[in-house]
Protein backbone atom coordinates (compact mmCIF):
# COMPACT_ATOMS: atom_id res chain seq x y z
CA UNK A 1 0.00 0.00 0.00
CA UNK A 2 1.47 3.40 -0.88
CA UNK A 3 2.03 5.21 2.36
CA UNK A 4 0.28 8.68 2.13
CA UNK A 5 2.44 11.98 1.59
CA UNK A 6 2.80 14.60 4.00
CA UNK A 7 2.90 18.27 2.23
CA UNK A 8 3.89 20.27 5.12
CA UNK A 9 5.66 23.47 4.37
CA UNK A 10 2.94 23.28 1.28
CA UNK A 11 0.20 23.25 3.92
CA UNK A 12 1.95 26.43 5.84
CA UNK A 13 1.64 28.37 2.40
CA UNK A 14 -1.92 27.49 2.09
CA UNK A 15 -2.61 28.91 5.01
CA UNK A 16 -0.68 32.14 4.30
CA UNK A 17 -3.00 32.40 1.31
CA UNK A 18 -5.80 31.72 2.72
CA UNK A 19 -6.04 33.11 6.36
CA UNK A 20 -4.53 36.30 5.19
CA UNK A 21 -6.80 39.26 3.27
CA UNK A 22 -4.87 40.23 0.40
CA UNK A 23 -7.42 42.01 -1.73
CA UNK A 24 -11.23 42.68 -1.98
CA UNK A 25 -12.51 39.81 -1.40
CA UNK A 26 -11.02 36.76 1.65
CA UNK A 27 -9.39 33.85 0.80
CA UNK A 28 -7.07 32.81 -2.59
CA UNK A 29 -8.30 32.09 -5.97
CA UNK A 30 -8.39 28.53 -7.59
CA UNK A 31 -5.91 29.00 -9.93
CA UNK A 32 -3.23 31.09 -7.47
CA UNK A 33 -3.12 28.18 -5.16
CA UNK A 34 -2.82 25.62 -8.01
CA UNK A 35 0.52 28.54 -8.63
CA UNK A 36 2.17 28.44 -5.23
CA UNK A 37 1.54 24.34 -3.85
CA UNK A 38 1.20 22.69 -7.21
CA UNK A 39 -0.90 20.17 -9.02
CA UNK A 40 -1.87 18.44 -6.01
CA UNK A 41 -3.76 21.22 -3.84
CA UNK A 42 -6.59 19.41 -3.13
CA UNK A 43 -4.41 16.85 -1.31
CA UNK A 44 -2.88 20.12 0.91
CA UNK A 45 -6.57 21.61 1.50
CA UNK A 46 -7.76 18.04 2.41
CA UNK A 47 -4.45 17.70 4.96
CA UNK A 48 -5.43 20.91 6.21
CA UNK A 49 -8.82 20.51 6.73
CA UNK A 50 -7.75 18.11 8.84
CA UNK A 51 -5.89 20.15 11.44
CA UNK A 52 -8.64 22.76 10.97
CA UNK A 53 -11.52 20.67 12.27
CA UNK A 54 -9.86 20.49 15.33
CA UNK A 55 -10.11 24.05 15.64
CA UNK A 56 -13.62 24.49 14.03
CA UNK A 57 -12.80 25.26 10.98
CA UNK A 58 -12.52 24.29 7.25
CA UNK A 59 -11.44 25.32 3.85
CA UNK A 60 -14.23 25.42 1.29
CA UNK A 61 -14.09 26.20 -2.20
CA UNK A 62 -16.76 28.91 -3.31
CA UNK A 63 -17.62 30.19 -7.27
CA UNK A 64 -16.66 33.28 -7.96
CA UNK A 65 -19.19 35.60 -9.92
CA UNK A 66 -19.23 38.53 -12.19
CA UNK A 67 -16.76 36.91 -14.10
CA UNK A 68 -17.45 38.44 -17.11
CA UNK A 69 -14.25 37.31 -19.51
CA UNK A 70 -14.28 33.91 -18.73
CA UNK A 71 -16.57 31.15 -19.40
CA UNK A 72 -15.84 29.17 -16.71
CA UNK A 73 -16.50 30.31 -13.46
CA UNK A 74 -13.39 30.60 -11.46
CA UNK A 75 -13.57 29.11 -8.28
CA UNK A 76 -11.91 30.45 -4.86
CA UNK A 77 -11.19 29.01 -1.38
CA UNK A 78 -12.06 30.23 1.87
CA UNK A 79 -11.68 29.42 5.62
CA UNK A 80 -14.89 29.88 7.43
CA UNK A 81 -16.49 28.42 10.60
CA UNK A 82 -17.50 24.70 10.32
CA UNK A 83 -19.77 24.94 13.67
CA UNK A 84 -22.39 27.69 14.49
CA UNK A 85 -21.84 31.06 16.77
CA UNK A 86 -23.79 31.20 19.52
CA UNK A 87 -25.59 34.90 20.13
CA UNK A 88 -23.16 36.32 22.54
CA UNK A 89 -20.26 35.36 20.35
CA UNK A 90 -22.47 36.62 17.58
CA UNK A 91 -22.60 40.15 19.23
CA UNK A 92 -18.75 39.44 20.49
CA UNK A 93 -18.22 39.90 16.96
CA UNK A 94 -19.81 43.14 16.89
CA UNK A 95 -23.22 41.90 15.54
CA UNK A 96 -26.35 43.49 16.72
CA UNK A 97 -29.58 40.68 16.89
CA UNK A 98 -31.91 43.33 14.95
CA UNK A 99 -28.88 43.35 12.35
CA UNK A 100 -28.72 39.83 12.28
CA UNK A 101 -32.91 39.22 12.31
CA UNK A 102 -32.38 41.51 9.39
CA UNK A 103 -29.90 39.37 7.44
CA UNK A 104 -32.00 36.56 8.13
CA UNK A 105 -35.28 38.21 6.53
CA UNK A 106 -33.96 39.51 3.72
CA UNK A 107 -32.03 36.31 2.56
CA UNK A 108 -35.36 33.95 3.70
CA UNK A 109 -37.44 36.86 1.44
CA UNK A 110 -34.87 36.49 -1.44
CA UNK A 111 -34.68 32.94 -1.32
CA UNK A 112 -38.58 32.41 -2.24
CA UNK A 113 -38.49 35.12 -4.43
CA UNK A 114 -35.81 32.66 -6.21
CA UNK A 115 -33.16 35.07 -5.00
CA UNK A 116 -33.90 38.69 -6.41
CA UNK A 117 -36.64 40.76 -5.70
CA UNK A 118 -36.68 45.09 -5.99
CA UNK A 119 -34.79 47.09 -3.35
CA UNK A 120 -38.55 48.26 -1.95
CA UNK A 121 -40.51 45.07 -1.69
CA UNK A 122 -37.27 43.94 0.34
CA UNK A 123 -37.80 47.65 2.35
CA UNK A 124 -41.24 47.04 3.13
CA UNK A 125 -40.73 43.82 4.63
CA UNK A 126 -38.15 44.82 6.81
CA UNK A 127 -39.39 47.60 7.78
CA UNK A 128 -42.37 45.64 9.36
CA UNK A 129 -39.91 44.09 11.55
CA UNK A 130 -36.92 46.62 12.60
CA UNK A 131 -38.64 50.00 11.22
CA UNK A 132 -38.61 52.54 8.60
CA UNK A 133 -35.13 53.75 8.55
CA UNK A 134 -33.08 51.35 9.47
CA UNK A 135 -34.39 48.87 6.70
CA UNK A 136 -32.78 51.08 4.26
CA UNK A 137 -29.30 51.52 6.19
CA UNK A 138 -29.34 47.65 6.60
CA UNK A 139 -29.84 46.71 3.05
CA UNK A 140 -27.42 49.40 2.04
CA UNK A 141 -24.55 47.99 4.86
CA UNK A 142 -25.50 44.17 3.90
CA UNK A 143 -24.87 45.09 -0.04
CA UNK A 144 -21.21 46.81 1.18
CA UNK A 145 -20.46 43.87 3.30
CA UNK A 146 -21.44 40.92 0.11
CA UNK A 147 -24.29 39.31 1.56
CA UNK A 148 -26.68 41.19 -1.10
CA UNK A 149 -25.96 41.98 -4.40
CA UNK A 150 -27.80 45.66 -6.01
CA UNK A 151 -28.19 46.30 -9.65
CA UNK A 152 -28.77 49.37 -11.32
CA UNK A 153 -32.48 48.35 -11.73
CA UNK A 154 -32.51 48.43 -7.80
CA UNK A 155 -33.09 44.91 -8.10
CA UNK A 156 -31.64 43.30 -4.80
CA UNK A 157 -29.89 39.39 -5.63
CA UNK A 158 -28.11 36.75 -3.13
CA UNK A 159 -24.43 38.41 -2.67
CA UNK A 160 -20.93 36.51 -3.01
CA UNK A 161 -21.20 36.63 0.52
CA UNK A 162 -23.99 34.68 1.91
CA UNK A 163 -22.72 32.14 -0.75
CA UNK A 164 -19.86 31.62 1.06
CA UNK A 165 -21.27 31.40 4.42
CA UNK A 166 -24.69 30.79 4.61
CA UNK A 167 -26.32 27.32 3.92
CA UNK A 168 -29.45 28.34 2.22
CA UNK A 169 -31.14 25.00 2.55
CA UNK A 170 -30.45 25.19 6.51
CA UNK A 171 -31.45 28.51 6.93
CA UNK A 172 -35.01 28.23 5.24
CA UNK A 173 -35.84 24.47 6.96
CA UNK A 174 -34.93 26.17 10.32
CA UNK A 175 -37.24 28.89 9.94
CA UNK A 176 -40.34 27.18 8.82
CA UNK A 177 -39.43 24.73 12.08
CA UNK A 178 -39.44 27.16 14.45
CA UNK B 1 -54.13 52.05 -33.38
CA UNK B 2 -55.56 49.95 -31.22
CA UNK B 3 -53.52 46.55 -31.74
CA UNK B 4 -50.23 48.66 -31.20
CA UNK B 5 -51.51 49.94 -28.21
CA UNK B 6 -52.28 46.05 -27.49
CA UNK B 7 -48.63 45.45 -28.42
CA UNK B 8 -47.54 48.31 -26.24
CA UNK B 9 -49.31 46.50 -22.89
CA UNK B 10 -47.75 43.22 -23.58
CA UNK B 11 -43.95 44.48 -23.70
CA UNK B 12 -45.25 46.63 -20.65
CA UNK B 13 -46.66 43.33 -18.33
CA UNK B 14 -43.25 41.64 -19.85
CA UNK B 15 -41.27 44.60 -18.01
CA UNK B 16 -43.30 44.11 -14.49
CA UNK B 17 -42.67 40.32 -14.89
CA UNK B 18 -38.88 40.76 -15.61
CA UNK B 19 -38.73 43.08 -12.65
CA UNK B 20 -40.34 40.10 -10.56
CA UNK B 21 -43.86 42.62 -9.86
CA UNK B 22 -45.57 39.87 -11.55
CA UNK B 23 -45.94 36.08 -11.87
CA UNK B 24 -44.57 34.76 -14.86
CA UNK B 25 -47.76 32.43 -15.20
CA UNK B 26 -50.49 35.23 -15.40
CA UNK B 27 -49.25 35.99 -19.04
CA UNK B 28 -51.84 34.57 -21.41
CA UNK B 29 -49.44 33.66 -24.25
CA UNK B 30 -51.57 32.26 -26.95
CA UNK B 31 -54.16 35.45 -27.01
CA UNK B 32 -50.38 37.86 -26.99
CA UNK B 33 -49.01 35.81 -29.93
CA UNK B 34 -52.19 36.19 -31.95
CA UNK B 35 -52.24 39.88 -31.11
CA UNK B 36 -48.51 39.81 -31.99
CA UNK B 37 -49.77 38.13 -35.51
CA UNK B 38 -52.50 40.53 -35.94
CA UNK B 39 -49.90 43.41 -35.75
CA UNK B 40 -47.32 41.70 -37.95
CA UNK B 41 -49.24 41.76 -41.00
CA UNK B 42 -50.22 45.68 -40.47
CA UNK B 43 -46.71 46.22 -39.80
CA UNK B 44 -45.13 48.94 -42.64
CA UNK B 45 -42.20 50.52 -41.85
CA UNK B 46 -39.06 49.89 -39.94
CA UNK B 47 -40.02 51.27 -36.59
CA UNK B 48 -43.27 48.66 -36.75
CA UNK B 49 -40.99 45.88 -36.84
CA UNK B 50 -38.91 46.47 -34.44
CA UNK B 51 -41.87 47.02 -32.07
CA UNK B 52 -42.73 43.47 -32.97
CA UNK B 53 -39.72 42.21 -32.47
CA UNK B 54 -39.50 44.10 -28.98
CA UNK B 55 -42.96 42.31 -27.81
CA UNK B 56 -41.68 38.81 -29.41
CA UNK B 57 -38.69 39.20 -27.34
CA UNK B 58 -40.05 39.88 -23.97
CA UNK B 59 -42.23 37.16 -23.99
CA UNK B 60 -39.37 34.98 -24.95
CA UNK B 61 -37.65 36.42 -21.65
CA UNK B 62 -41.10 35.50 -19.78
CA UNK B 63 -40.75 32.05 -20.80
CA UNK B 64 -37.33 31.85 -19.77
CA UNK B 65 -38.69 33.21 -16.25
CA UNK B 66 -41.44 30.72 -16.07
CA UNK B 67 -38.90 27.70 -16.79
CA UNK B 68 -36.96 29.14 -13.98
CA UNK B 69 -39.73 29.28 -11.58
CA UNK B 70 -40.86 25.35 -12.12
CA UNK B 71 -37.32 24.45 -11.45
CA UNK B 72 -37.35 26.81 -8.34
CA UNK B 73 -40.18 25.03 -7.46
CA UNK B 74 -38.63 21.56 -7.80
CA UNK B 75 -36.01 22.42 -5.84
CA UNK B 76 -35.40 21.47 -2.01
CA UNK B 77 -35.38 25.48 -1.60
CA UNK B 78 -39.18 26.27 -2.76
CA UNK B 79 -41.45 27.80 -0.05
CA UNK B 80 -44.99 29.25 -0.25
CA UNK B 81 -44.12 33.36 -0.39
CA UNK B 82 -47.00 33.90 1.90
CA UNK B 83 -46.11 30.74 4.46
CA UNK B 84 -42.26 32.35 5.22
CA UNK B 85 -43.99 35.87 5.55
CA UNK B 86 -46.16 34.56 7.93
CA UNK B 87 -43.70 33.08 9.75
CA UNK B 88 -41.25 35.66 9.64
CA UNK B 89 -43.93 38.27 11.17
CA UNK B 90 -44.72 35.63 13.97
CA UNK B 91 -40.89 35.31 14.71
CA UNK B 92 -39.52 37.68 17.27
CA UNK B 93 -36.47 39.10 16.37
CA UNK B 94 -34.54 36.77 18.65
CA UNK B 95 -35.13 33.71 17.52
CA UNK B 96 -34.96 35.03 13.94
CA UNK B 97 -31.49 35.45 14.97
CA UNK B 98 -30.58 31.93 16.28
CA UNK B 99 -32.88 30.86 13.24
CA UNK B 100 -29.75 32.33 11.49
CA UNK B 101 -27.10 31.41 13.47
CA UNK B 102 -27.52 27.98 13.18
CA UNK B 103 -27.38 28.31 9.85
CA UNK B 104 -24.28 30.68 9.39
CA UNK B 105 -20.52 29.58 9.48
CA UNK B 106 -18.64 32.90 9.10
CA UNK B 107 -15.27 33.69 6.97
CA UNK B 108 -12.21 33.78 8.77
CA UNK B 109 -10.18 36.50 7.45
CA UNK B 110 -7.32 38.21 8.84
CA UNK B 111 -6.61 41.91 8.41
CA UNK B 112 -3.62 43.45 7.77
CA UNK B 113 -2.00 46.74 7.14
CA UNK B 114 -0.21 47.48 3.51
CA UNK B 115 1.10 50.42 2.32
CA UNK B 116 -2.19 51.35 0.32
CA UNK B 117 -4.39 51.04 2.87
CA UNK B 118 -2.15 53.32 5.36
CA UNK B 119 -2.08 55.71 2.07
CA UNK B 120 -5.65 55.70 1.79
CA UNK B 121 -6.49 55.57 5.14
CA UNK B 122 -4.40 59.20 5.21
CA UNK B 123 -6.63 60.64 2.21
CA UNK B 124 -9.14 60.02 3.98
CA UNK B 125 -8.75 61.73 7.22
CA UNK B 126 -6.70 64.62 5.67
CA UNK B 127 -9.97 65.47 3.72
CA UNK B 128 -11.91 66.22 6.40
CA UNK B 129 -11.49 70.12 7.79
CA UNK B 130 -11.05 69.72 12.05
CA UNK B 131 -14.30 69.84 14.20
CA UNK B 132 -12.77 72.07 15.97
CA UNK B 133 -12.58 74.70 13.43
CA UNK B 134 -15.88 73.86 11.78
CA UNK B 135 -17.36 74.63 14.77
CA UNK B 136 -15.45 78.18 14.77
CA UNK B 137 -16.70 79.49 11.23
CA UNK B 138 -20.57 78.06 12.02
CA UNK B 139 -21.00 79.70 16.16
CA UNK B 140 -18.68 82.92 15.17
CA UNK B 141 -19.56 85.18 11.86
CA UNK B 142 -16.14 87.44 12.43
CA UNK B 143 -13.80 84.39 11.99
CA UNK B 144 -10.95 84.41 9.43
CA UNK B 145 -12.26 82.79 6.56
CA UNK B 146 -10.11 79.92 5.69
CA UNK B 147 -7.95 79.83 2.88
CA UNK B 148 -8.37 76.32 1.38
CA UNK B 149 -6.77 74.83 -2.06
CA UNK B 150 -10.04 76.34 -3.84
CA UNK B 151 -8.99 79.87 -3.03
CA UNK B 152 -4.90 79.70 -3.46
CA UNK B 153 -5.95 78.48 -7.16
CA UNK B 154 -8.19 81.22 -7.94
CA UNK B 155 -5.45 83.51 -6.51
CA UNK B 156 -2.82 82.16 -8.72
CA UNK B 157 -5.79 82.67 -11.73
CA UNK B 158 -5.86 86.00 -11.02
CA UNK B 159 -2.02 86.75 -11.47
CA UNK B 160 -1.63 84.65 -14.35
CA UNK B 161 -4.81 87.12 -15.35
CA UNK B 162 -3.14 90.27 -14.50
CA UNK B 163 -0.03 89.48 -16.09
CA UNK B 164 -2.15 88.71 -19.24
CA UNK B 165 -4.11 91.71 -19.33
CA UNK B 166 -0.97 93.85 -17.99
CA UNK B 167 1.03 92.53 -21.19
CA UNK B 168 -2.05 93.00 -23.61
CA UNK B 169 -2.46 97.24 -22.40
CA UNK B 170 1.45 97.66 -22.64
CA UNK B 171 1.08 96.01 -26.61
CA UNK B 172 -1.80 97.72 -27.24
CA UNK B 173 -0.77 101.28 -25.76
CA UNK B 174 2.41 101.16 -27.76
CA UNK B 175 4.16 104.61 -28.16
CA UNK B 176 1.43 106.06 -26.71
CA UNK B 177 1.37 107.10 -23.08
CA UNK B 178 -2.38 106.49 -22.34
CA UNK B 179 -5.60 103.66 -23.53
CA UNK B 180 -9.31 104.45 -23.21
CA UNK B 181 -10.55 102.69 -20.22
CA UNK B 182 -13.56 101.75 -22.41
CA UNK B 183 -12.17 100.67 -24.84
CA UNK B 184 -9.43 98.37 -23.18
CA UNK B 185 -12.25 96.53 -20.86
CA UNK B 186 -15.11 96.30 -23.42
CA UNK B 187 -15.55 92.88 -25.67
CA UNK B 188 -17.87 91.11 -27.33
CA UNK B 189 -19.95 89.64 -24.40
CA UNK B 190 -21.04 91.48 -21.07
CA UNK B 191 -19.43 88.86 -18.72
CA UNK B 192 -16.03 88.94 -20.28
CA UNK B 193 -16.17 93.12 -19.73
CA UNK B 194 -16.96 92.72 -16.43
CA UNK B 195 -13.95 90.38 -15.93
CA UNK B 196 -11.93 92.85 -17.64
CA UNK B 197 -12.71 95.20 -15.62
CA UNK B 198 -12.50 93.46 -12.45
CA UNK B 199 -8.62 92.46 -13.32
CA UNK B 200 -8.11 95.54 -14.34
CA UNK B 201 -8.94 97.37 -11.10
CA UNK B 202 -6.50 94.68 -9.50
CA UNK B 203 -3.64 96.42 -11.90
CA UNK B 204 -4.37 99.47 -10.82
CA UNK B 205 -4.43 98.66 -7.37
CA UNK B 206 -1.27 96.67 -7.40
CA UNK B 207 0.66 99.50 -9.06
CA UNK B 208 0.83 97.91 -12.78
CA UNK B 209 -1.29 100.70 -14.20
CA UNK B 210 -2.64 104.05 -13.45
CA UNK B 211 -5.85 105.23 -13.80
CA UNK B 212 -5.94 109.06 -15.39
CA UNK B 213 -9.09 111.10 -15.04
CA UNK B 214 -9.10 113.76 -17.83
CA UNK B 215 -12.30 115.49 -17.83
CA UNK B 216 -15.12 112.88 -18.76
CA UNK B 217 -12.81 110.27 -20.00
CA UNK B 218 -10.71 108.02 -18.33
CA UNK B 219 -7.63 106.57 -19.14
CA UNK B 220 -5.58 103.97 -18.54
CA UNK B 221 -1.59 104.16 -18.59
CA UNK B 222 0.33 100.78 -17.83
CA UNK B 223 3.40 100.94 -15.61
CA UNK B 224 6.34 99.52 -17.27
CA UNK B 225 8.73 99.52 -14.53
CA UNK B 226 7.00 97.58 -12.28
CA UNK B 227 6.81 100.33 -9.68
CA UNK B 228 5.41 99.02 -6.20
CA UNK B 229 2.16 101.09 -5.02
CA UNK B 230 2.46 103.74 -2.64
CA UNK B 231 -0.33 102.52 -0.56
CA UNK B 232 -0.64 106.30 1.13
CA UNK B 233 -2.11 107.06 -2.07
CA UNK B 234 -4.80 104.56 -2.55
CA UNK B 235 -7.51 105.84 -4.14
CA UNK B 236 -10.87 104.20 -4.58
CA UNK B 237 -12.88 104.77 -7.75
CA UNK B 238 -16.11 103.41 -8.53
CA UNK B 239 -16.44 102.73 -12.21
CA UNK B 240 -20.73 101.44 -12.62
CA UNK B 241 -20.31 98.78 -16.22
CA UNK B 242 -24.08 99.08 -17.80
CA UNK B 243 -25.05 96.17 -19.66
CA UNK B 244 -25.30 98.30 -22.94
CA UNK B 245 -21.88 100.23 -22.77
CA UNK B 246 -20.78 96.49 -22.58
Amino acid sequence: MEKEKFYSNKIKTAVHLIFFKRGKKPGVKEWELKEKIGEKYVEVLAQLNEFLKELDLEVVKIKEENELFSEKAEARYIARLKGNLSLTEAKLCGWRIDNLAALAISLSYLIVNQGKALKKDLEKILEEKIGKWKAANLIDSFIKAGYLNENEEKIISIGWRTKAEVDLKELIKTILEA
Amino acid sequence: MKIKKAVLDIIKTCKAVEERRLNPFLIDFLSSIKILRKYLALCKTFKDYCLDGKALNALSKVIELQNAQLLFQSSKLYVNPEILKRKIYSLSLEDLTNVFLKSWHPIIEMEQLTLQSIINGLSYWRNFSPYRKIKIVKSNSKAPTIVNGKTLRKNENLSSLMVKLWKEMIELTGEKEKIDYWMFIRKNDFSTTVKRAYVTSFLISYGYAFLIKCGDKLYLSPNKKFEKINYNEQVSFPISIKKEEA
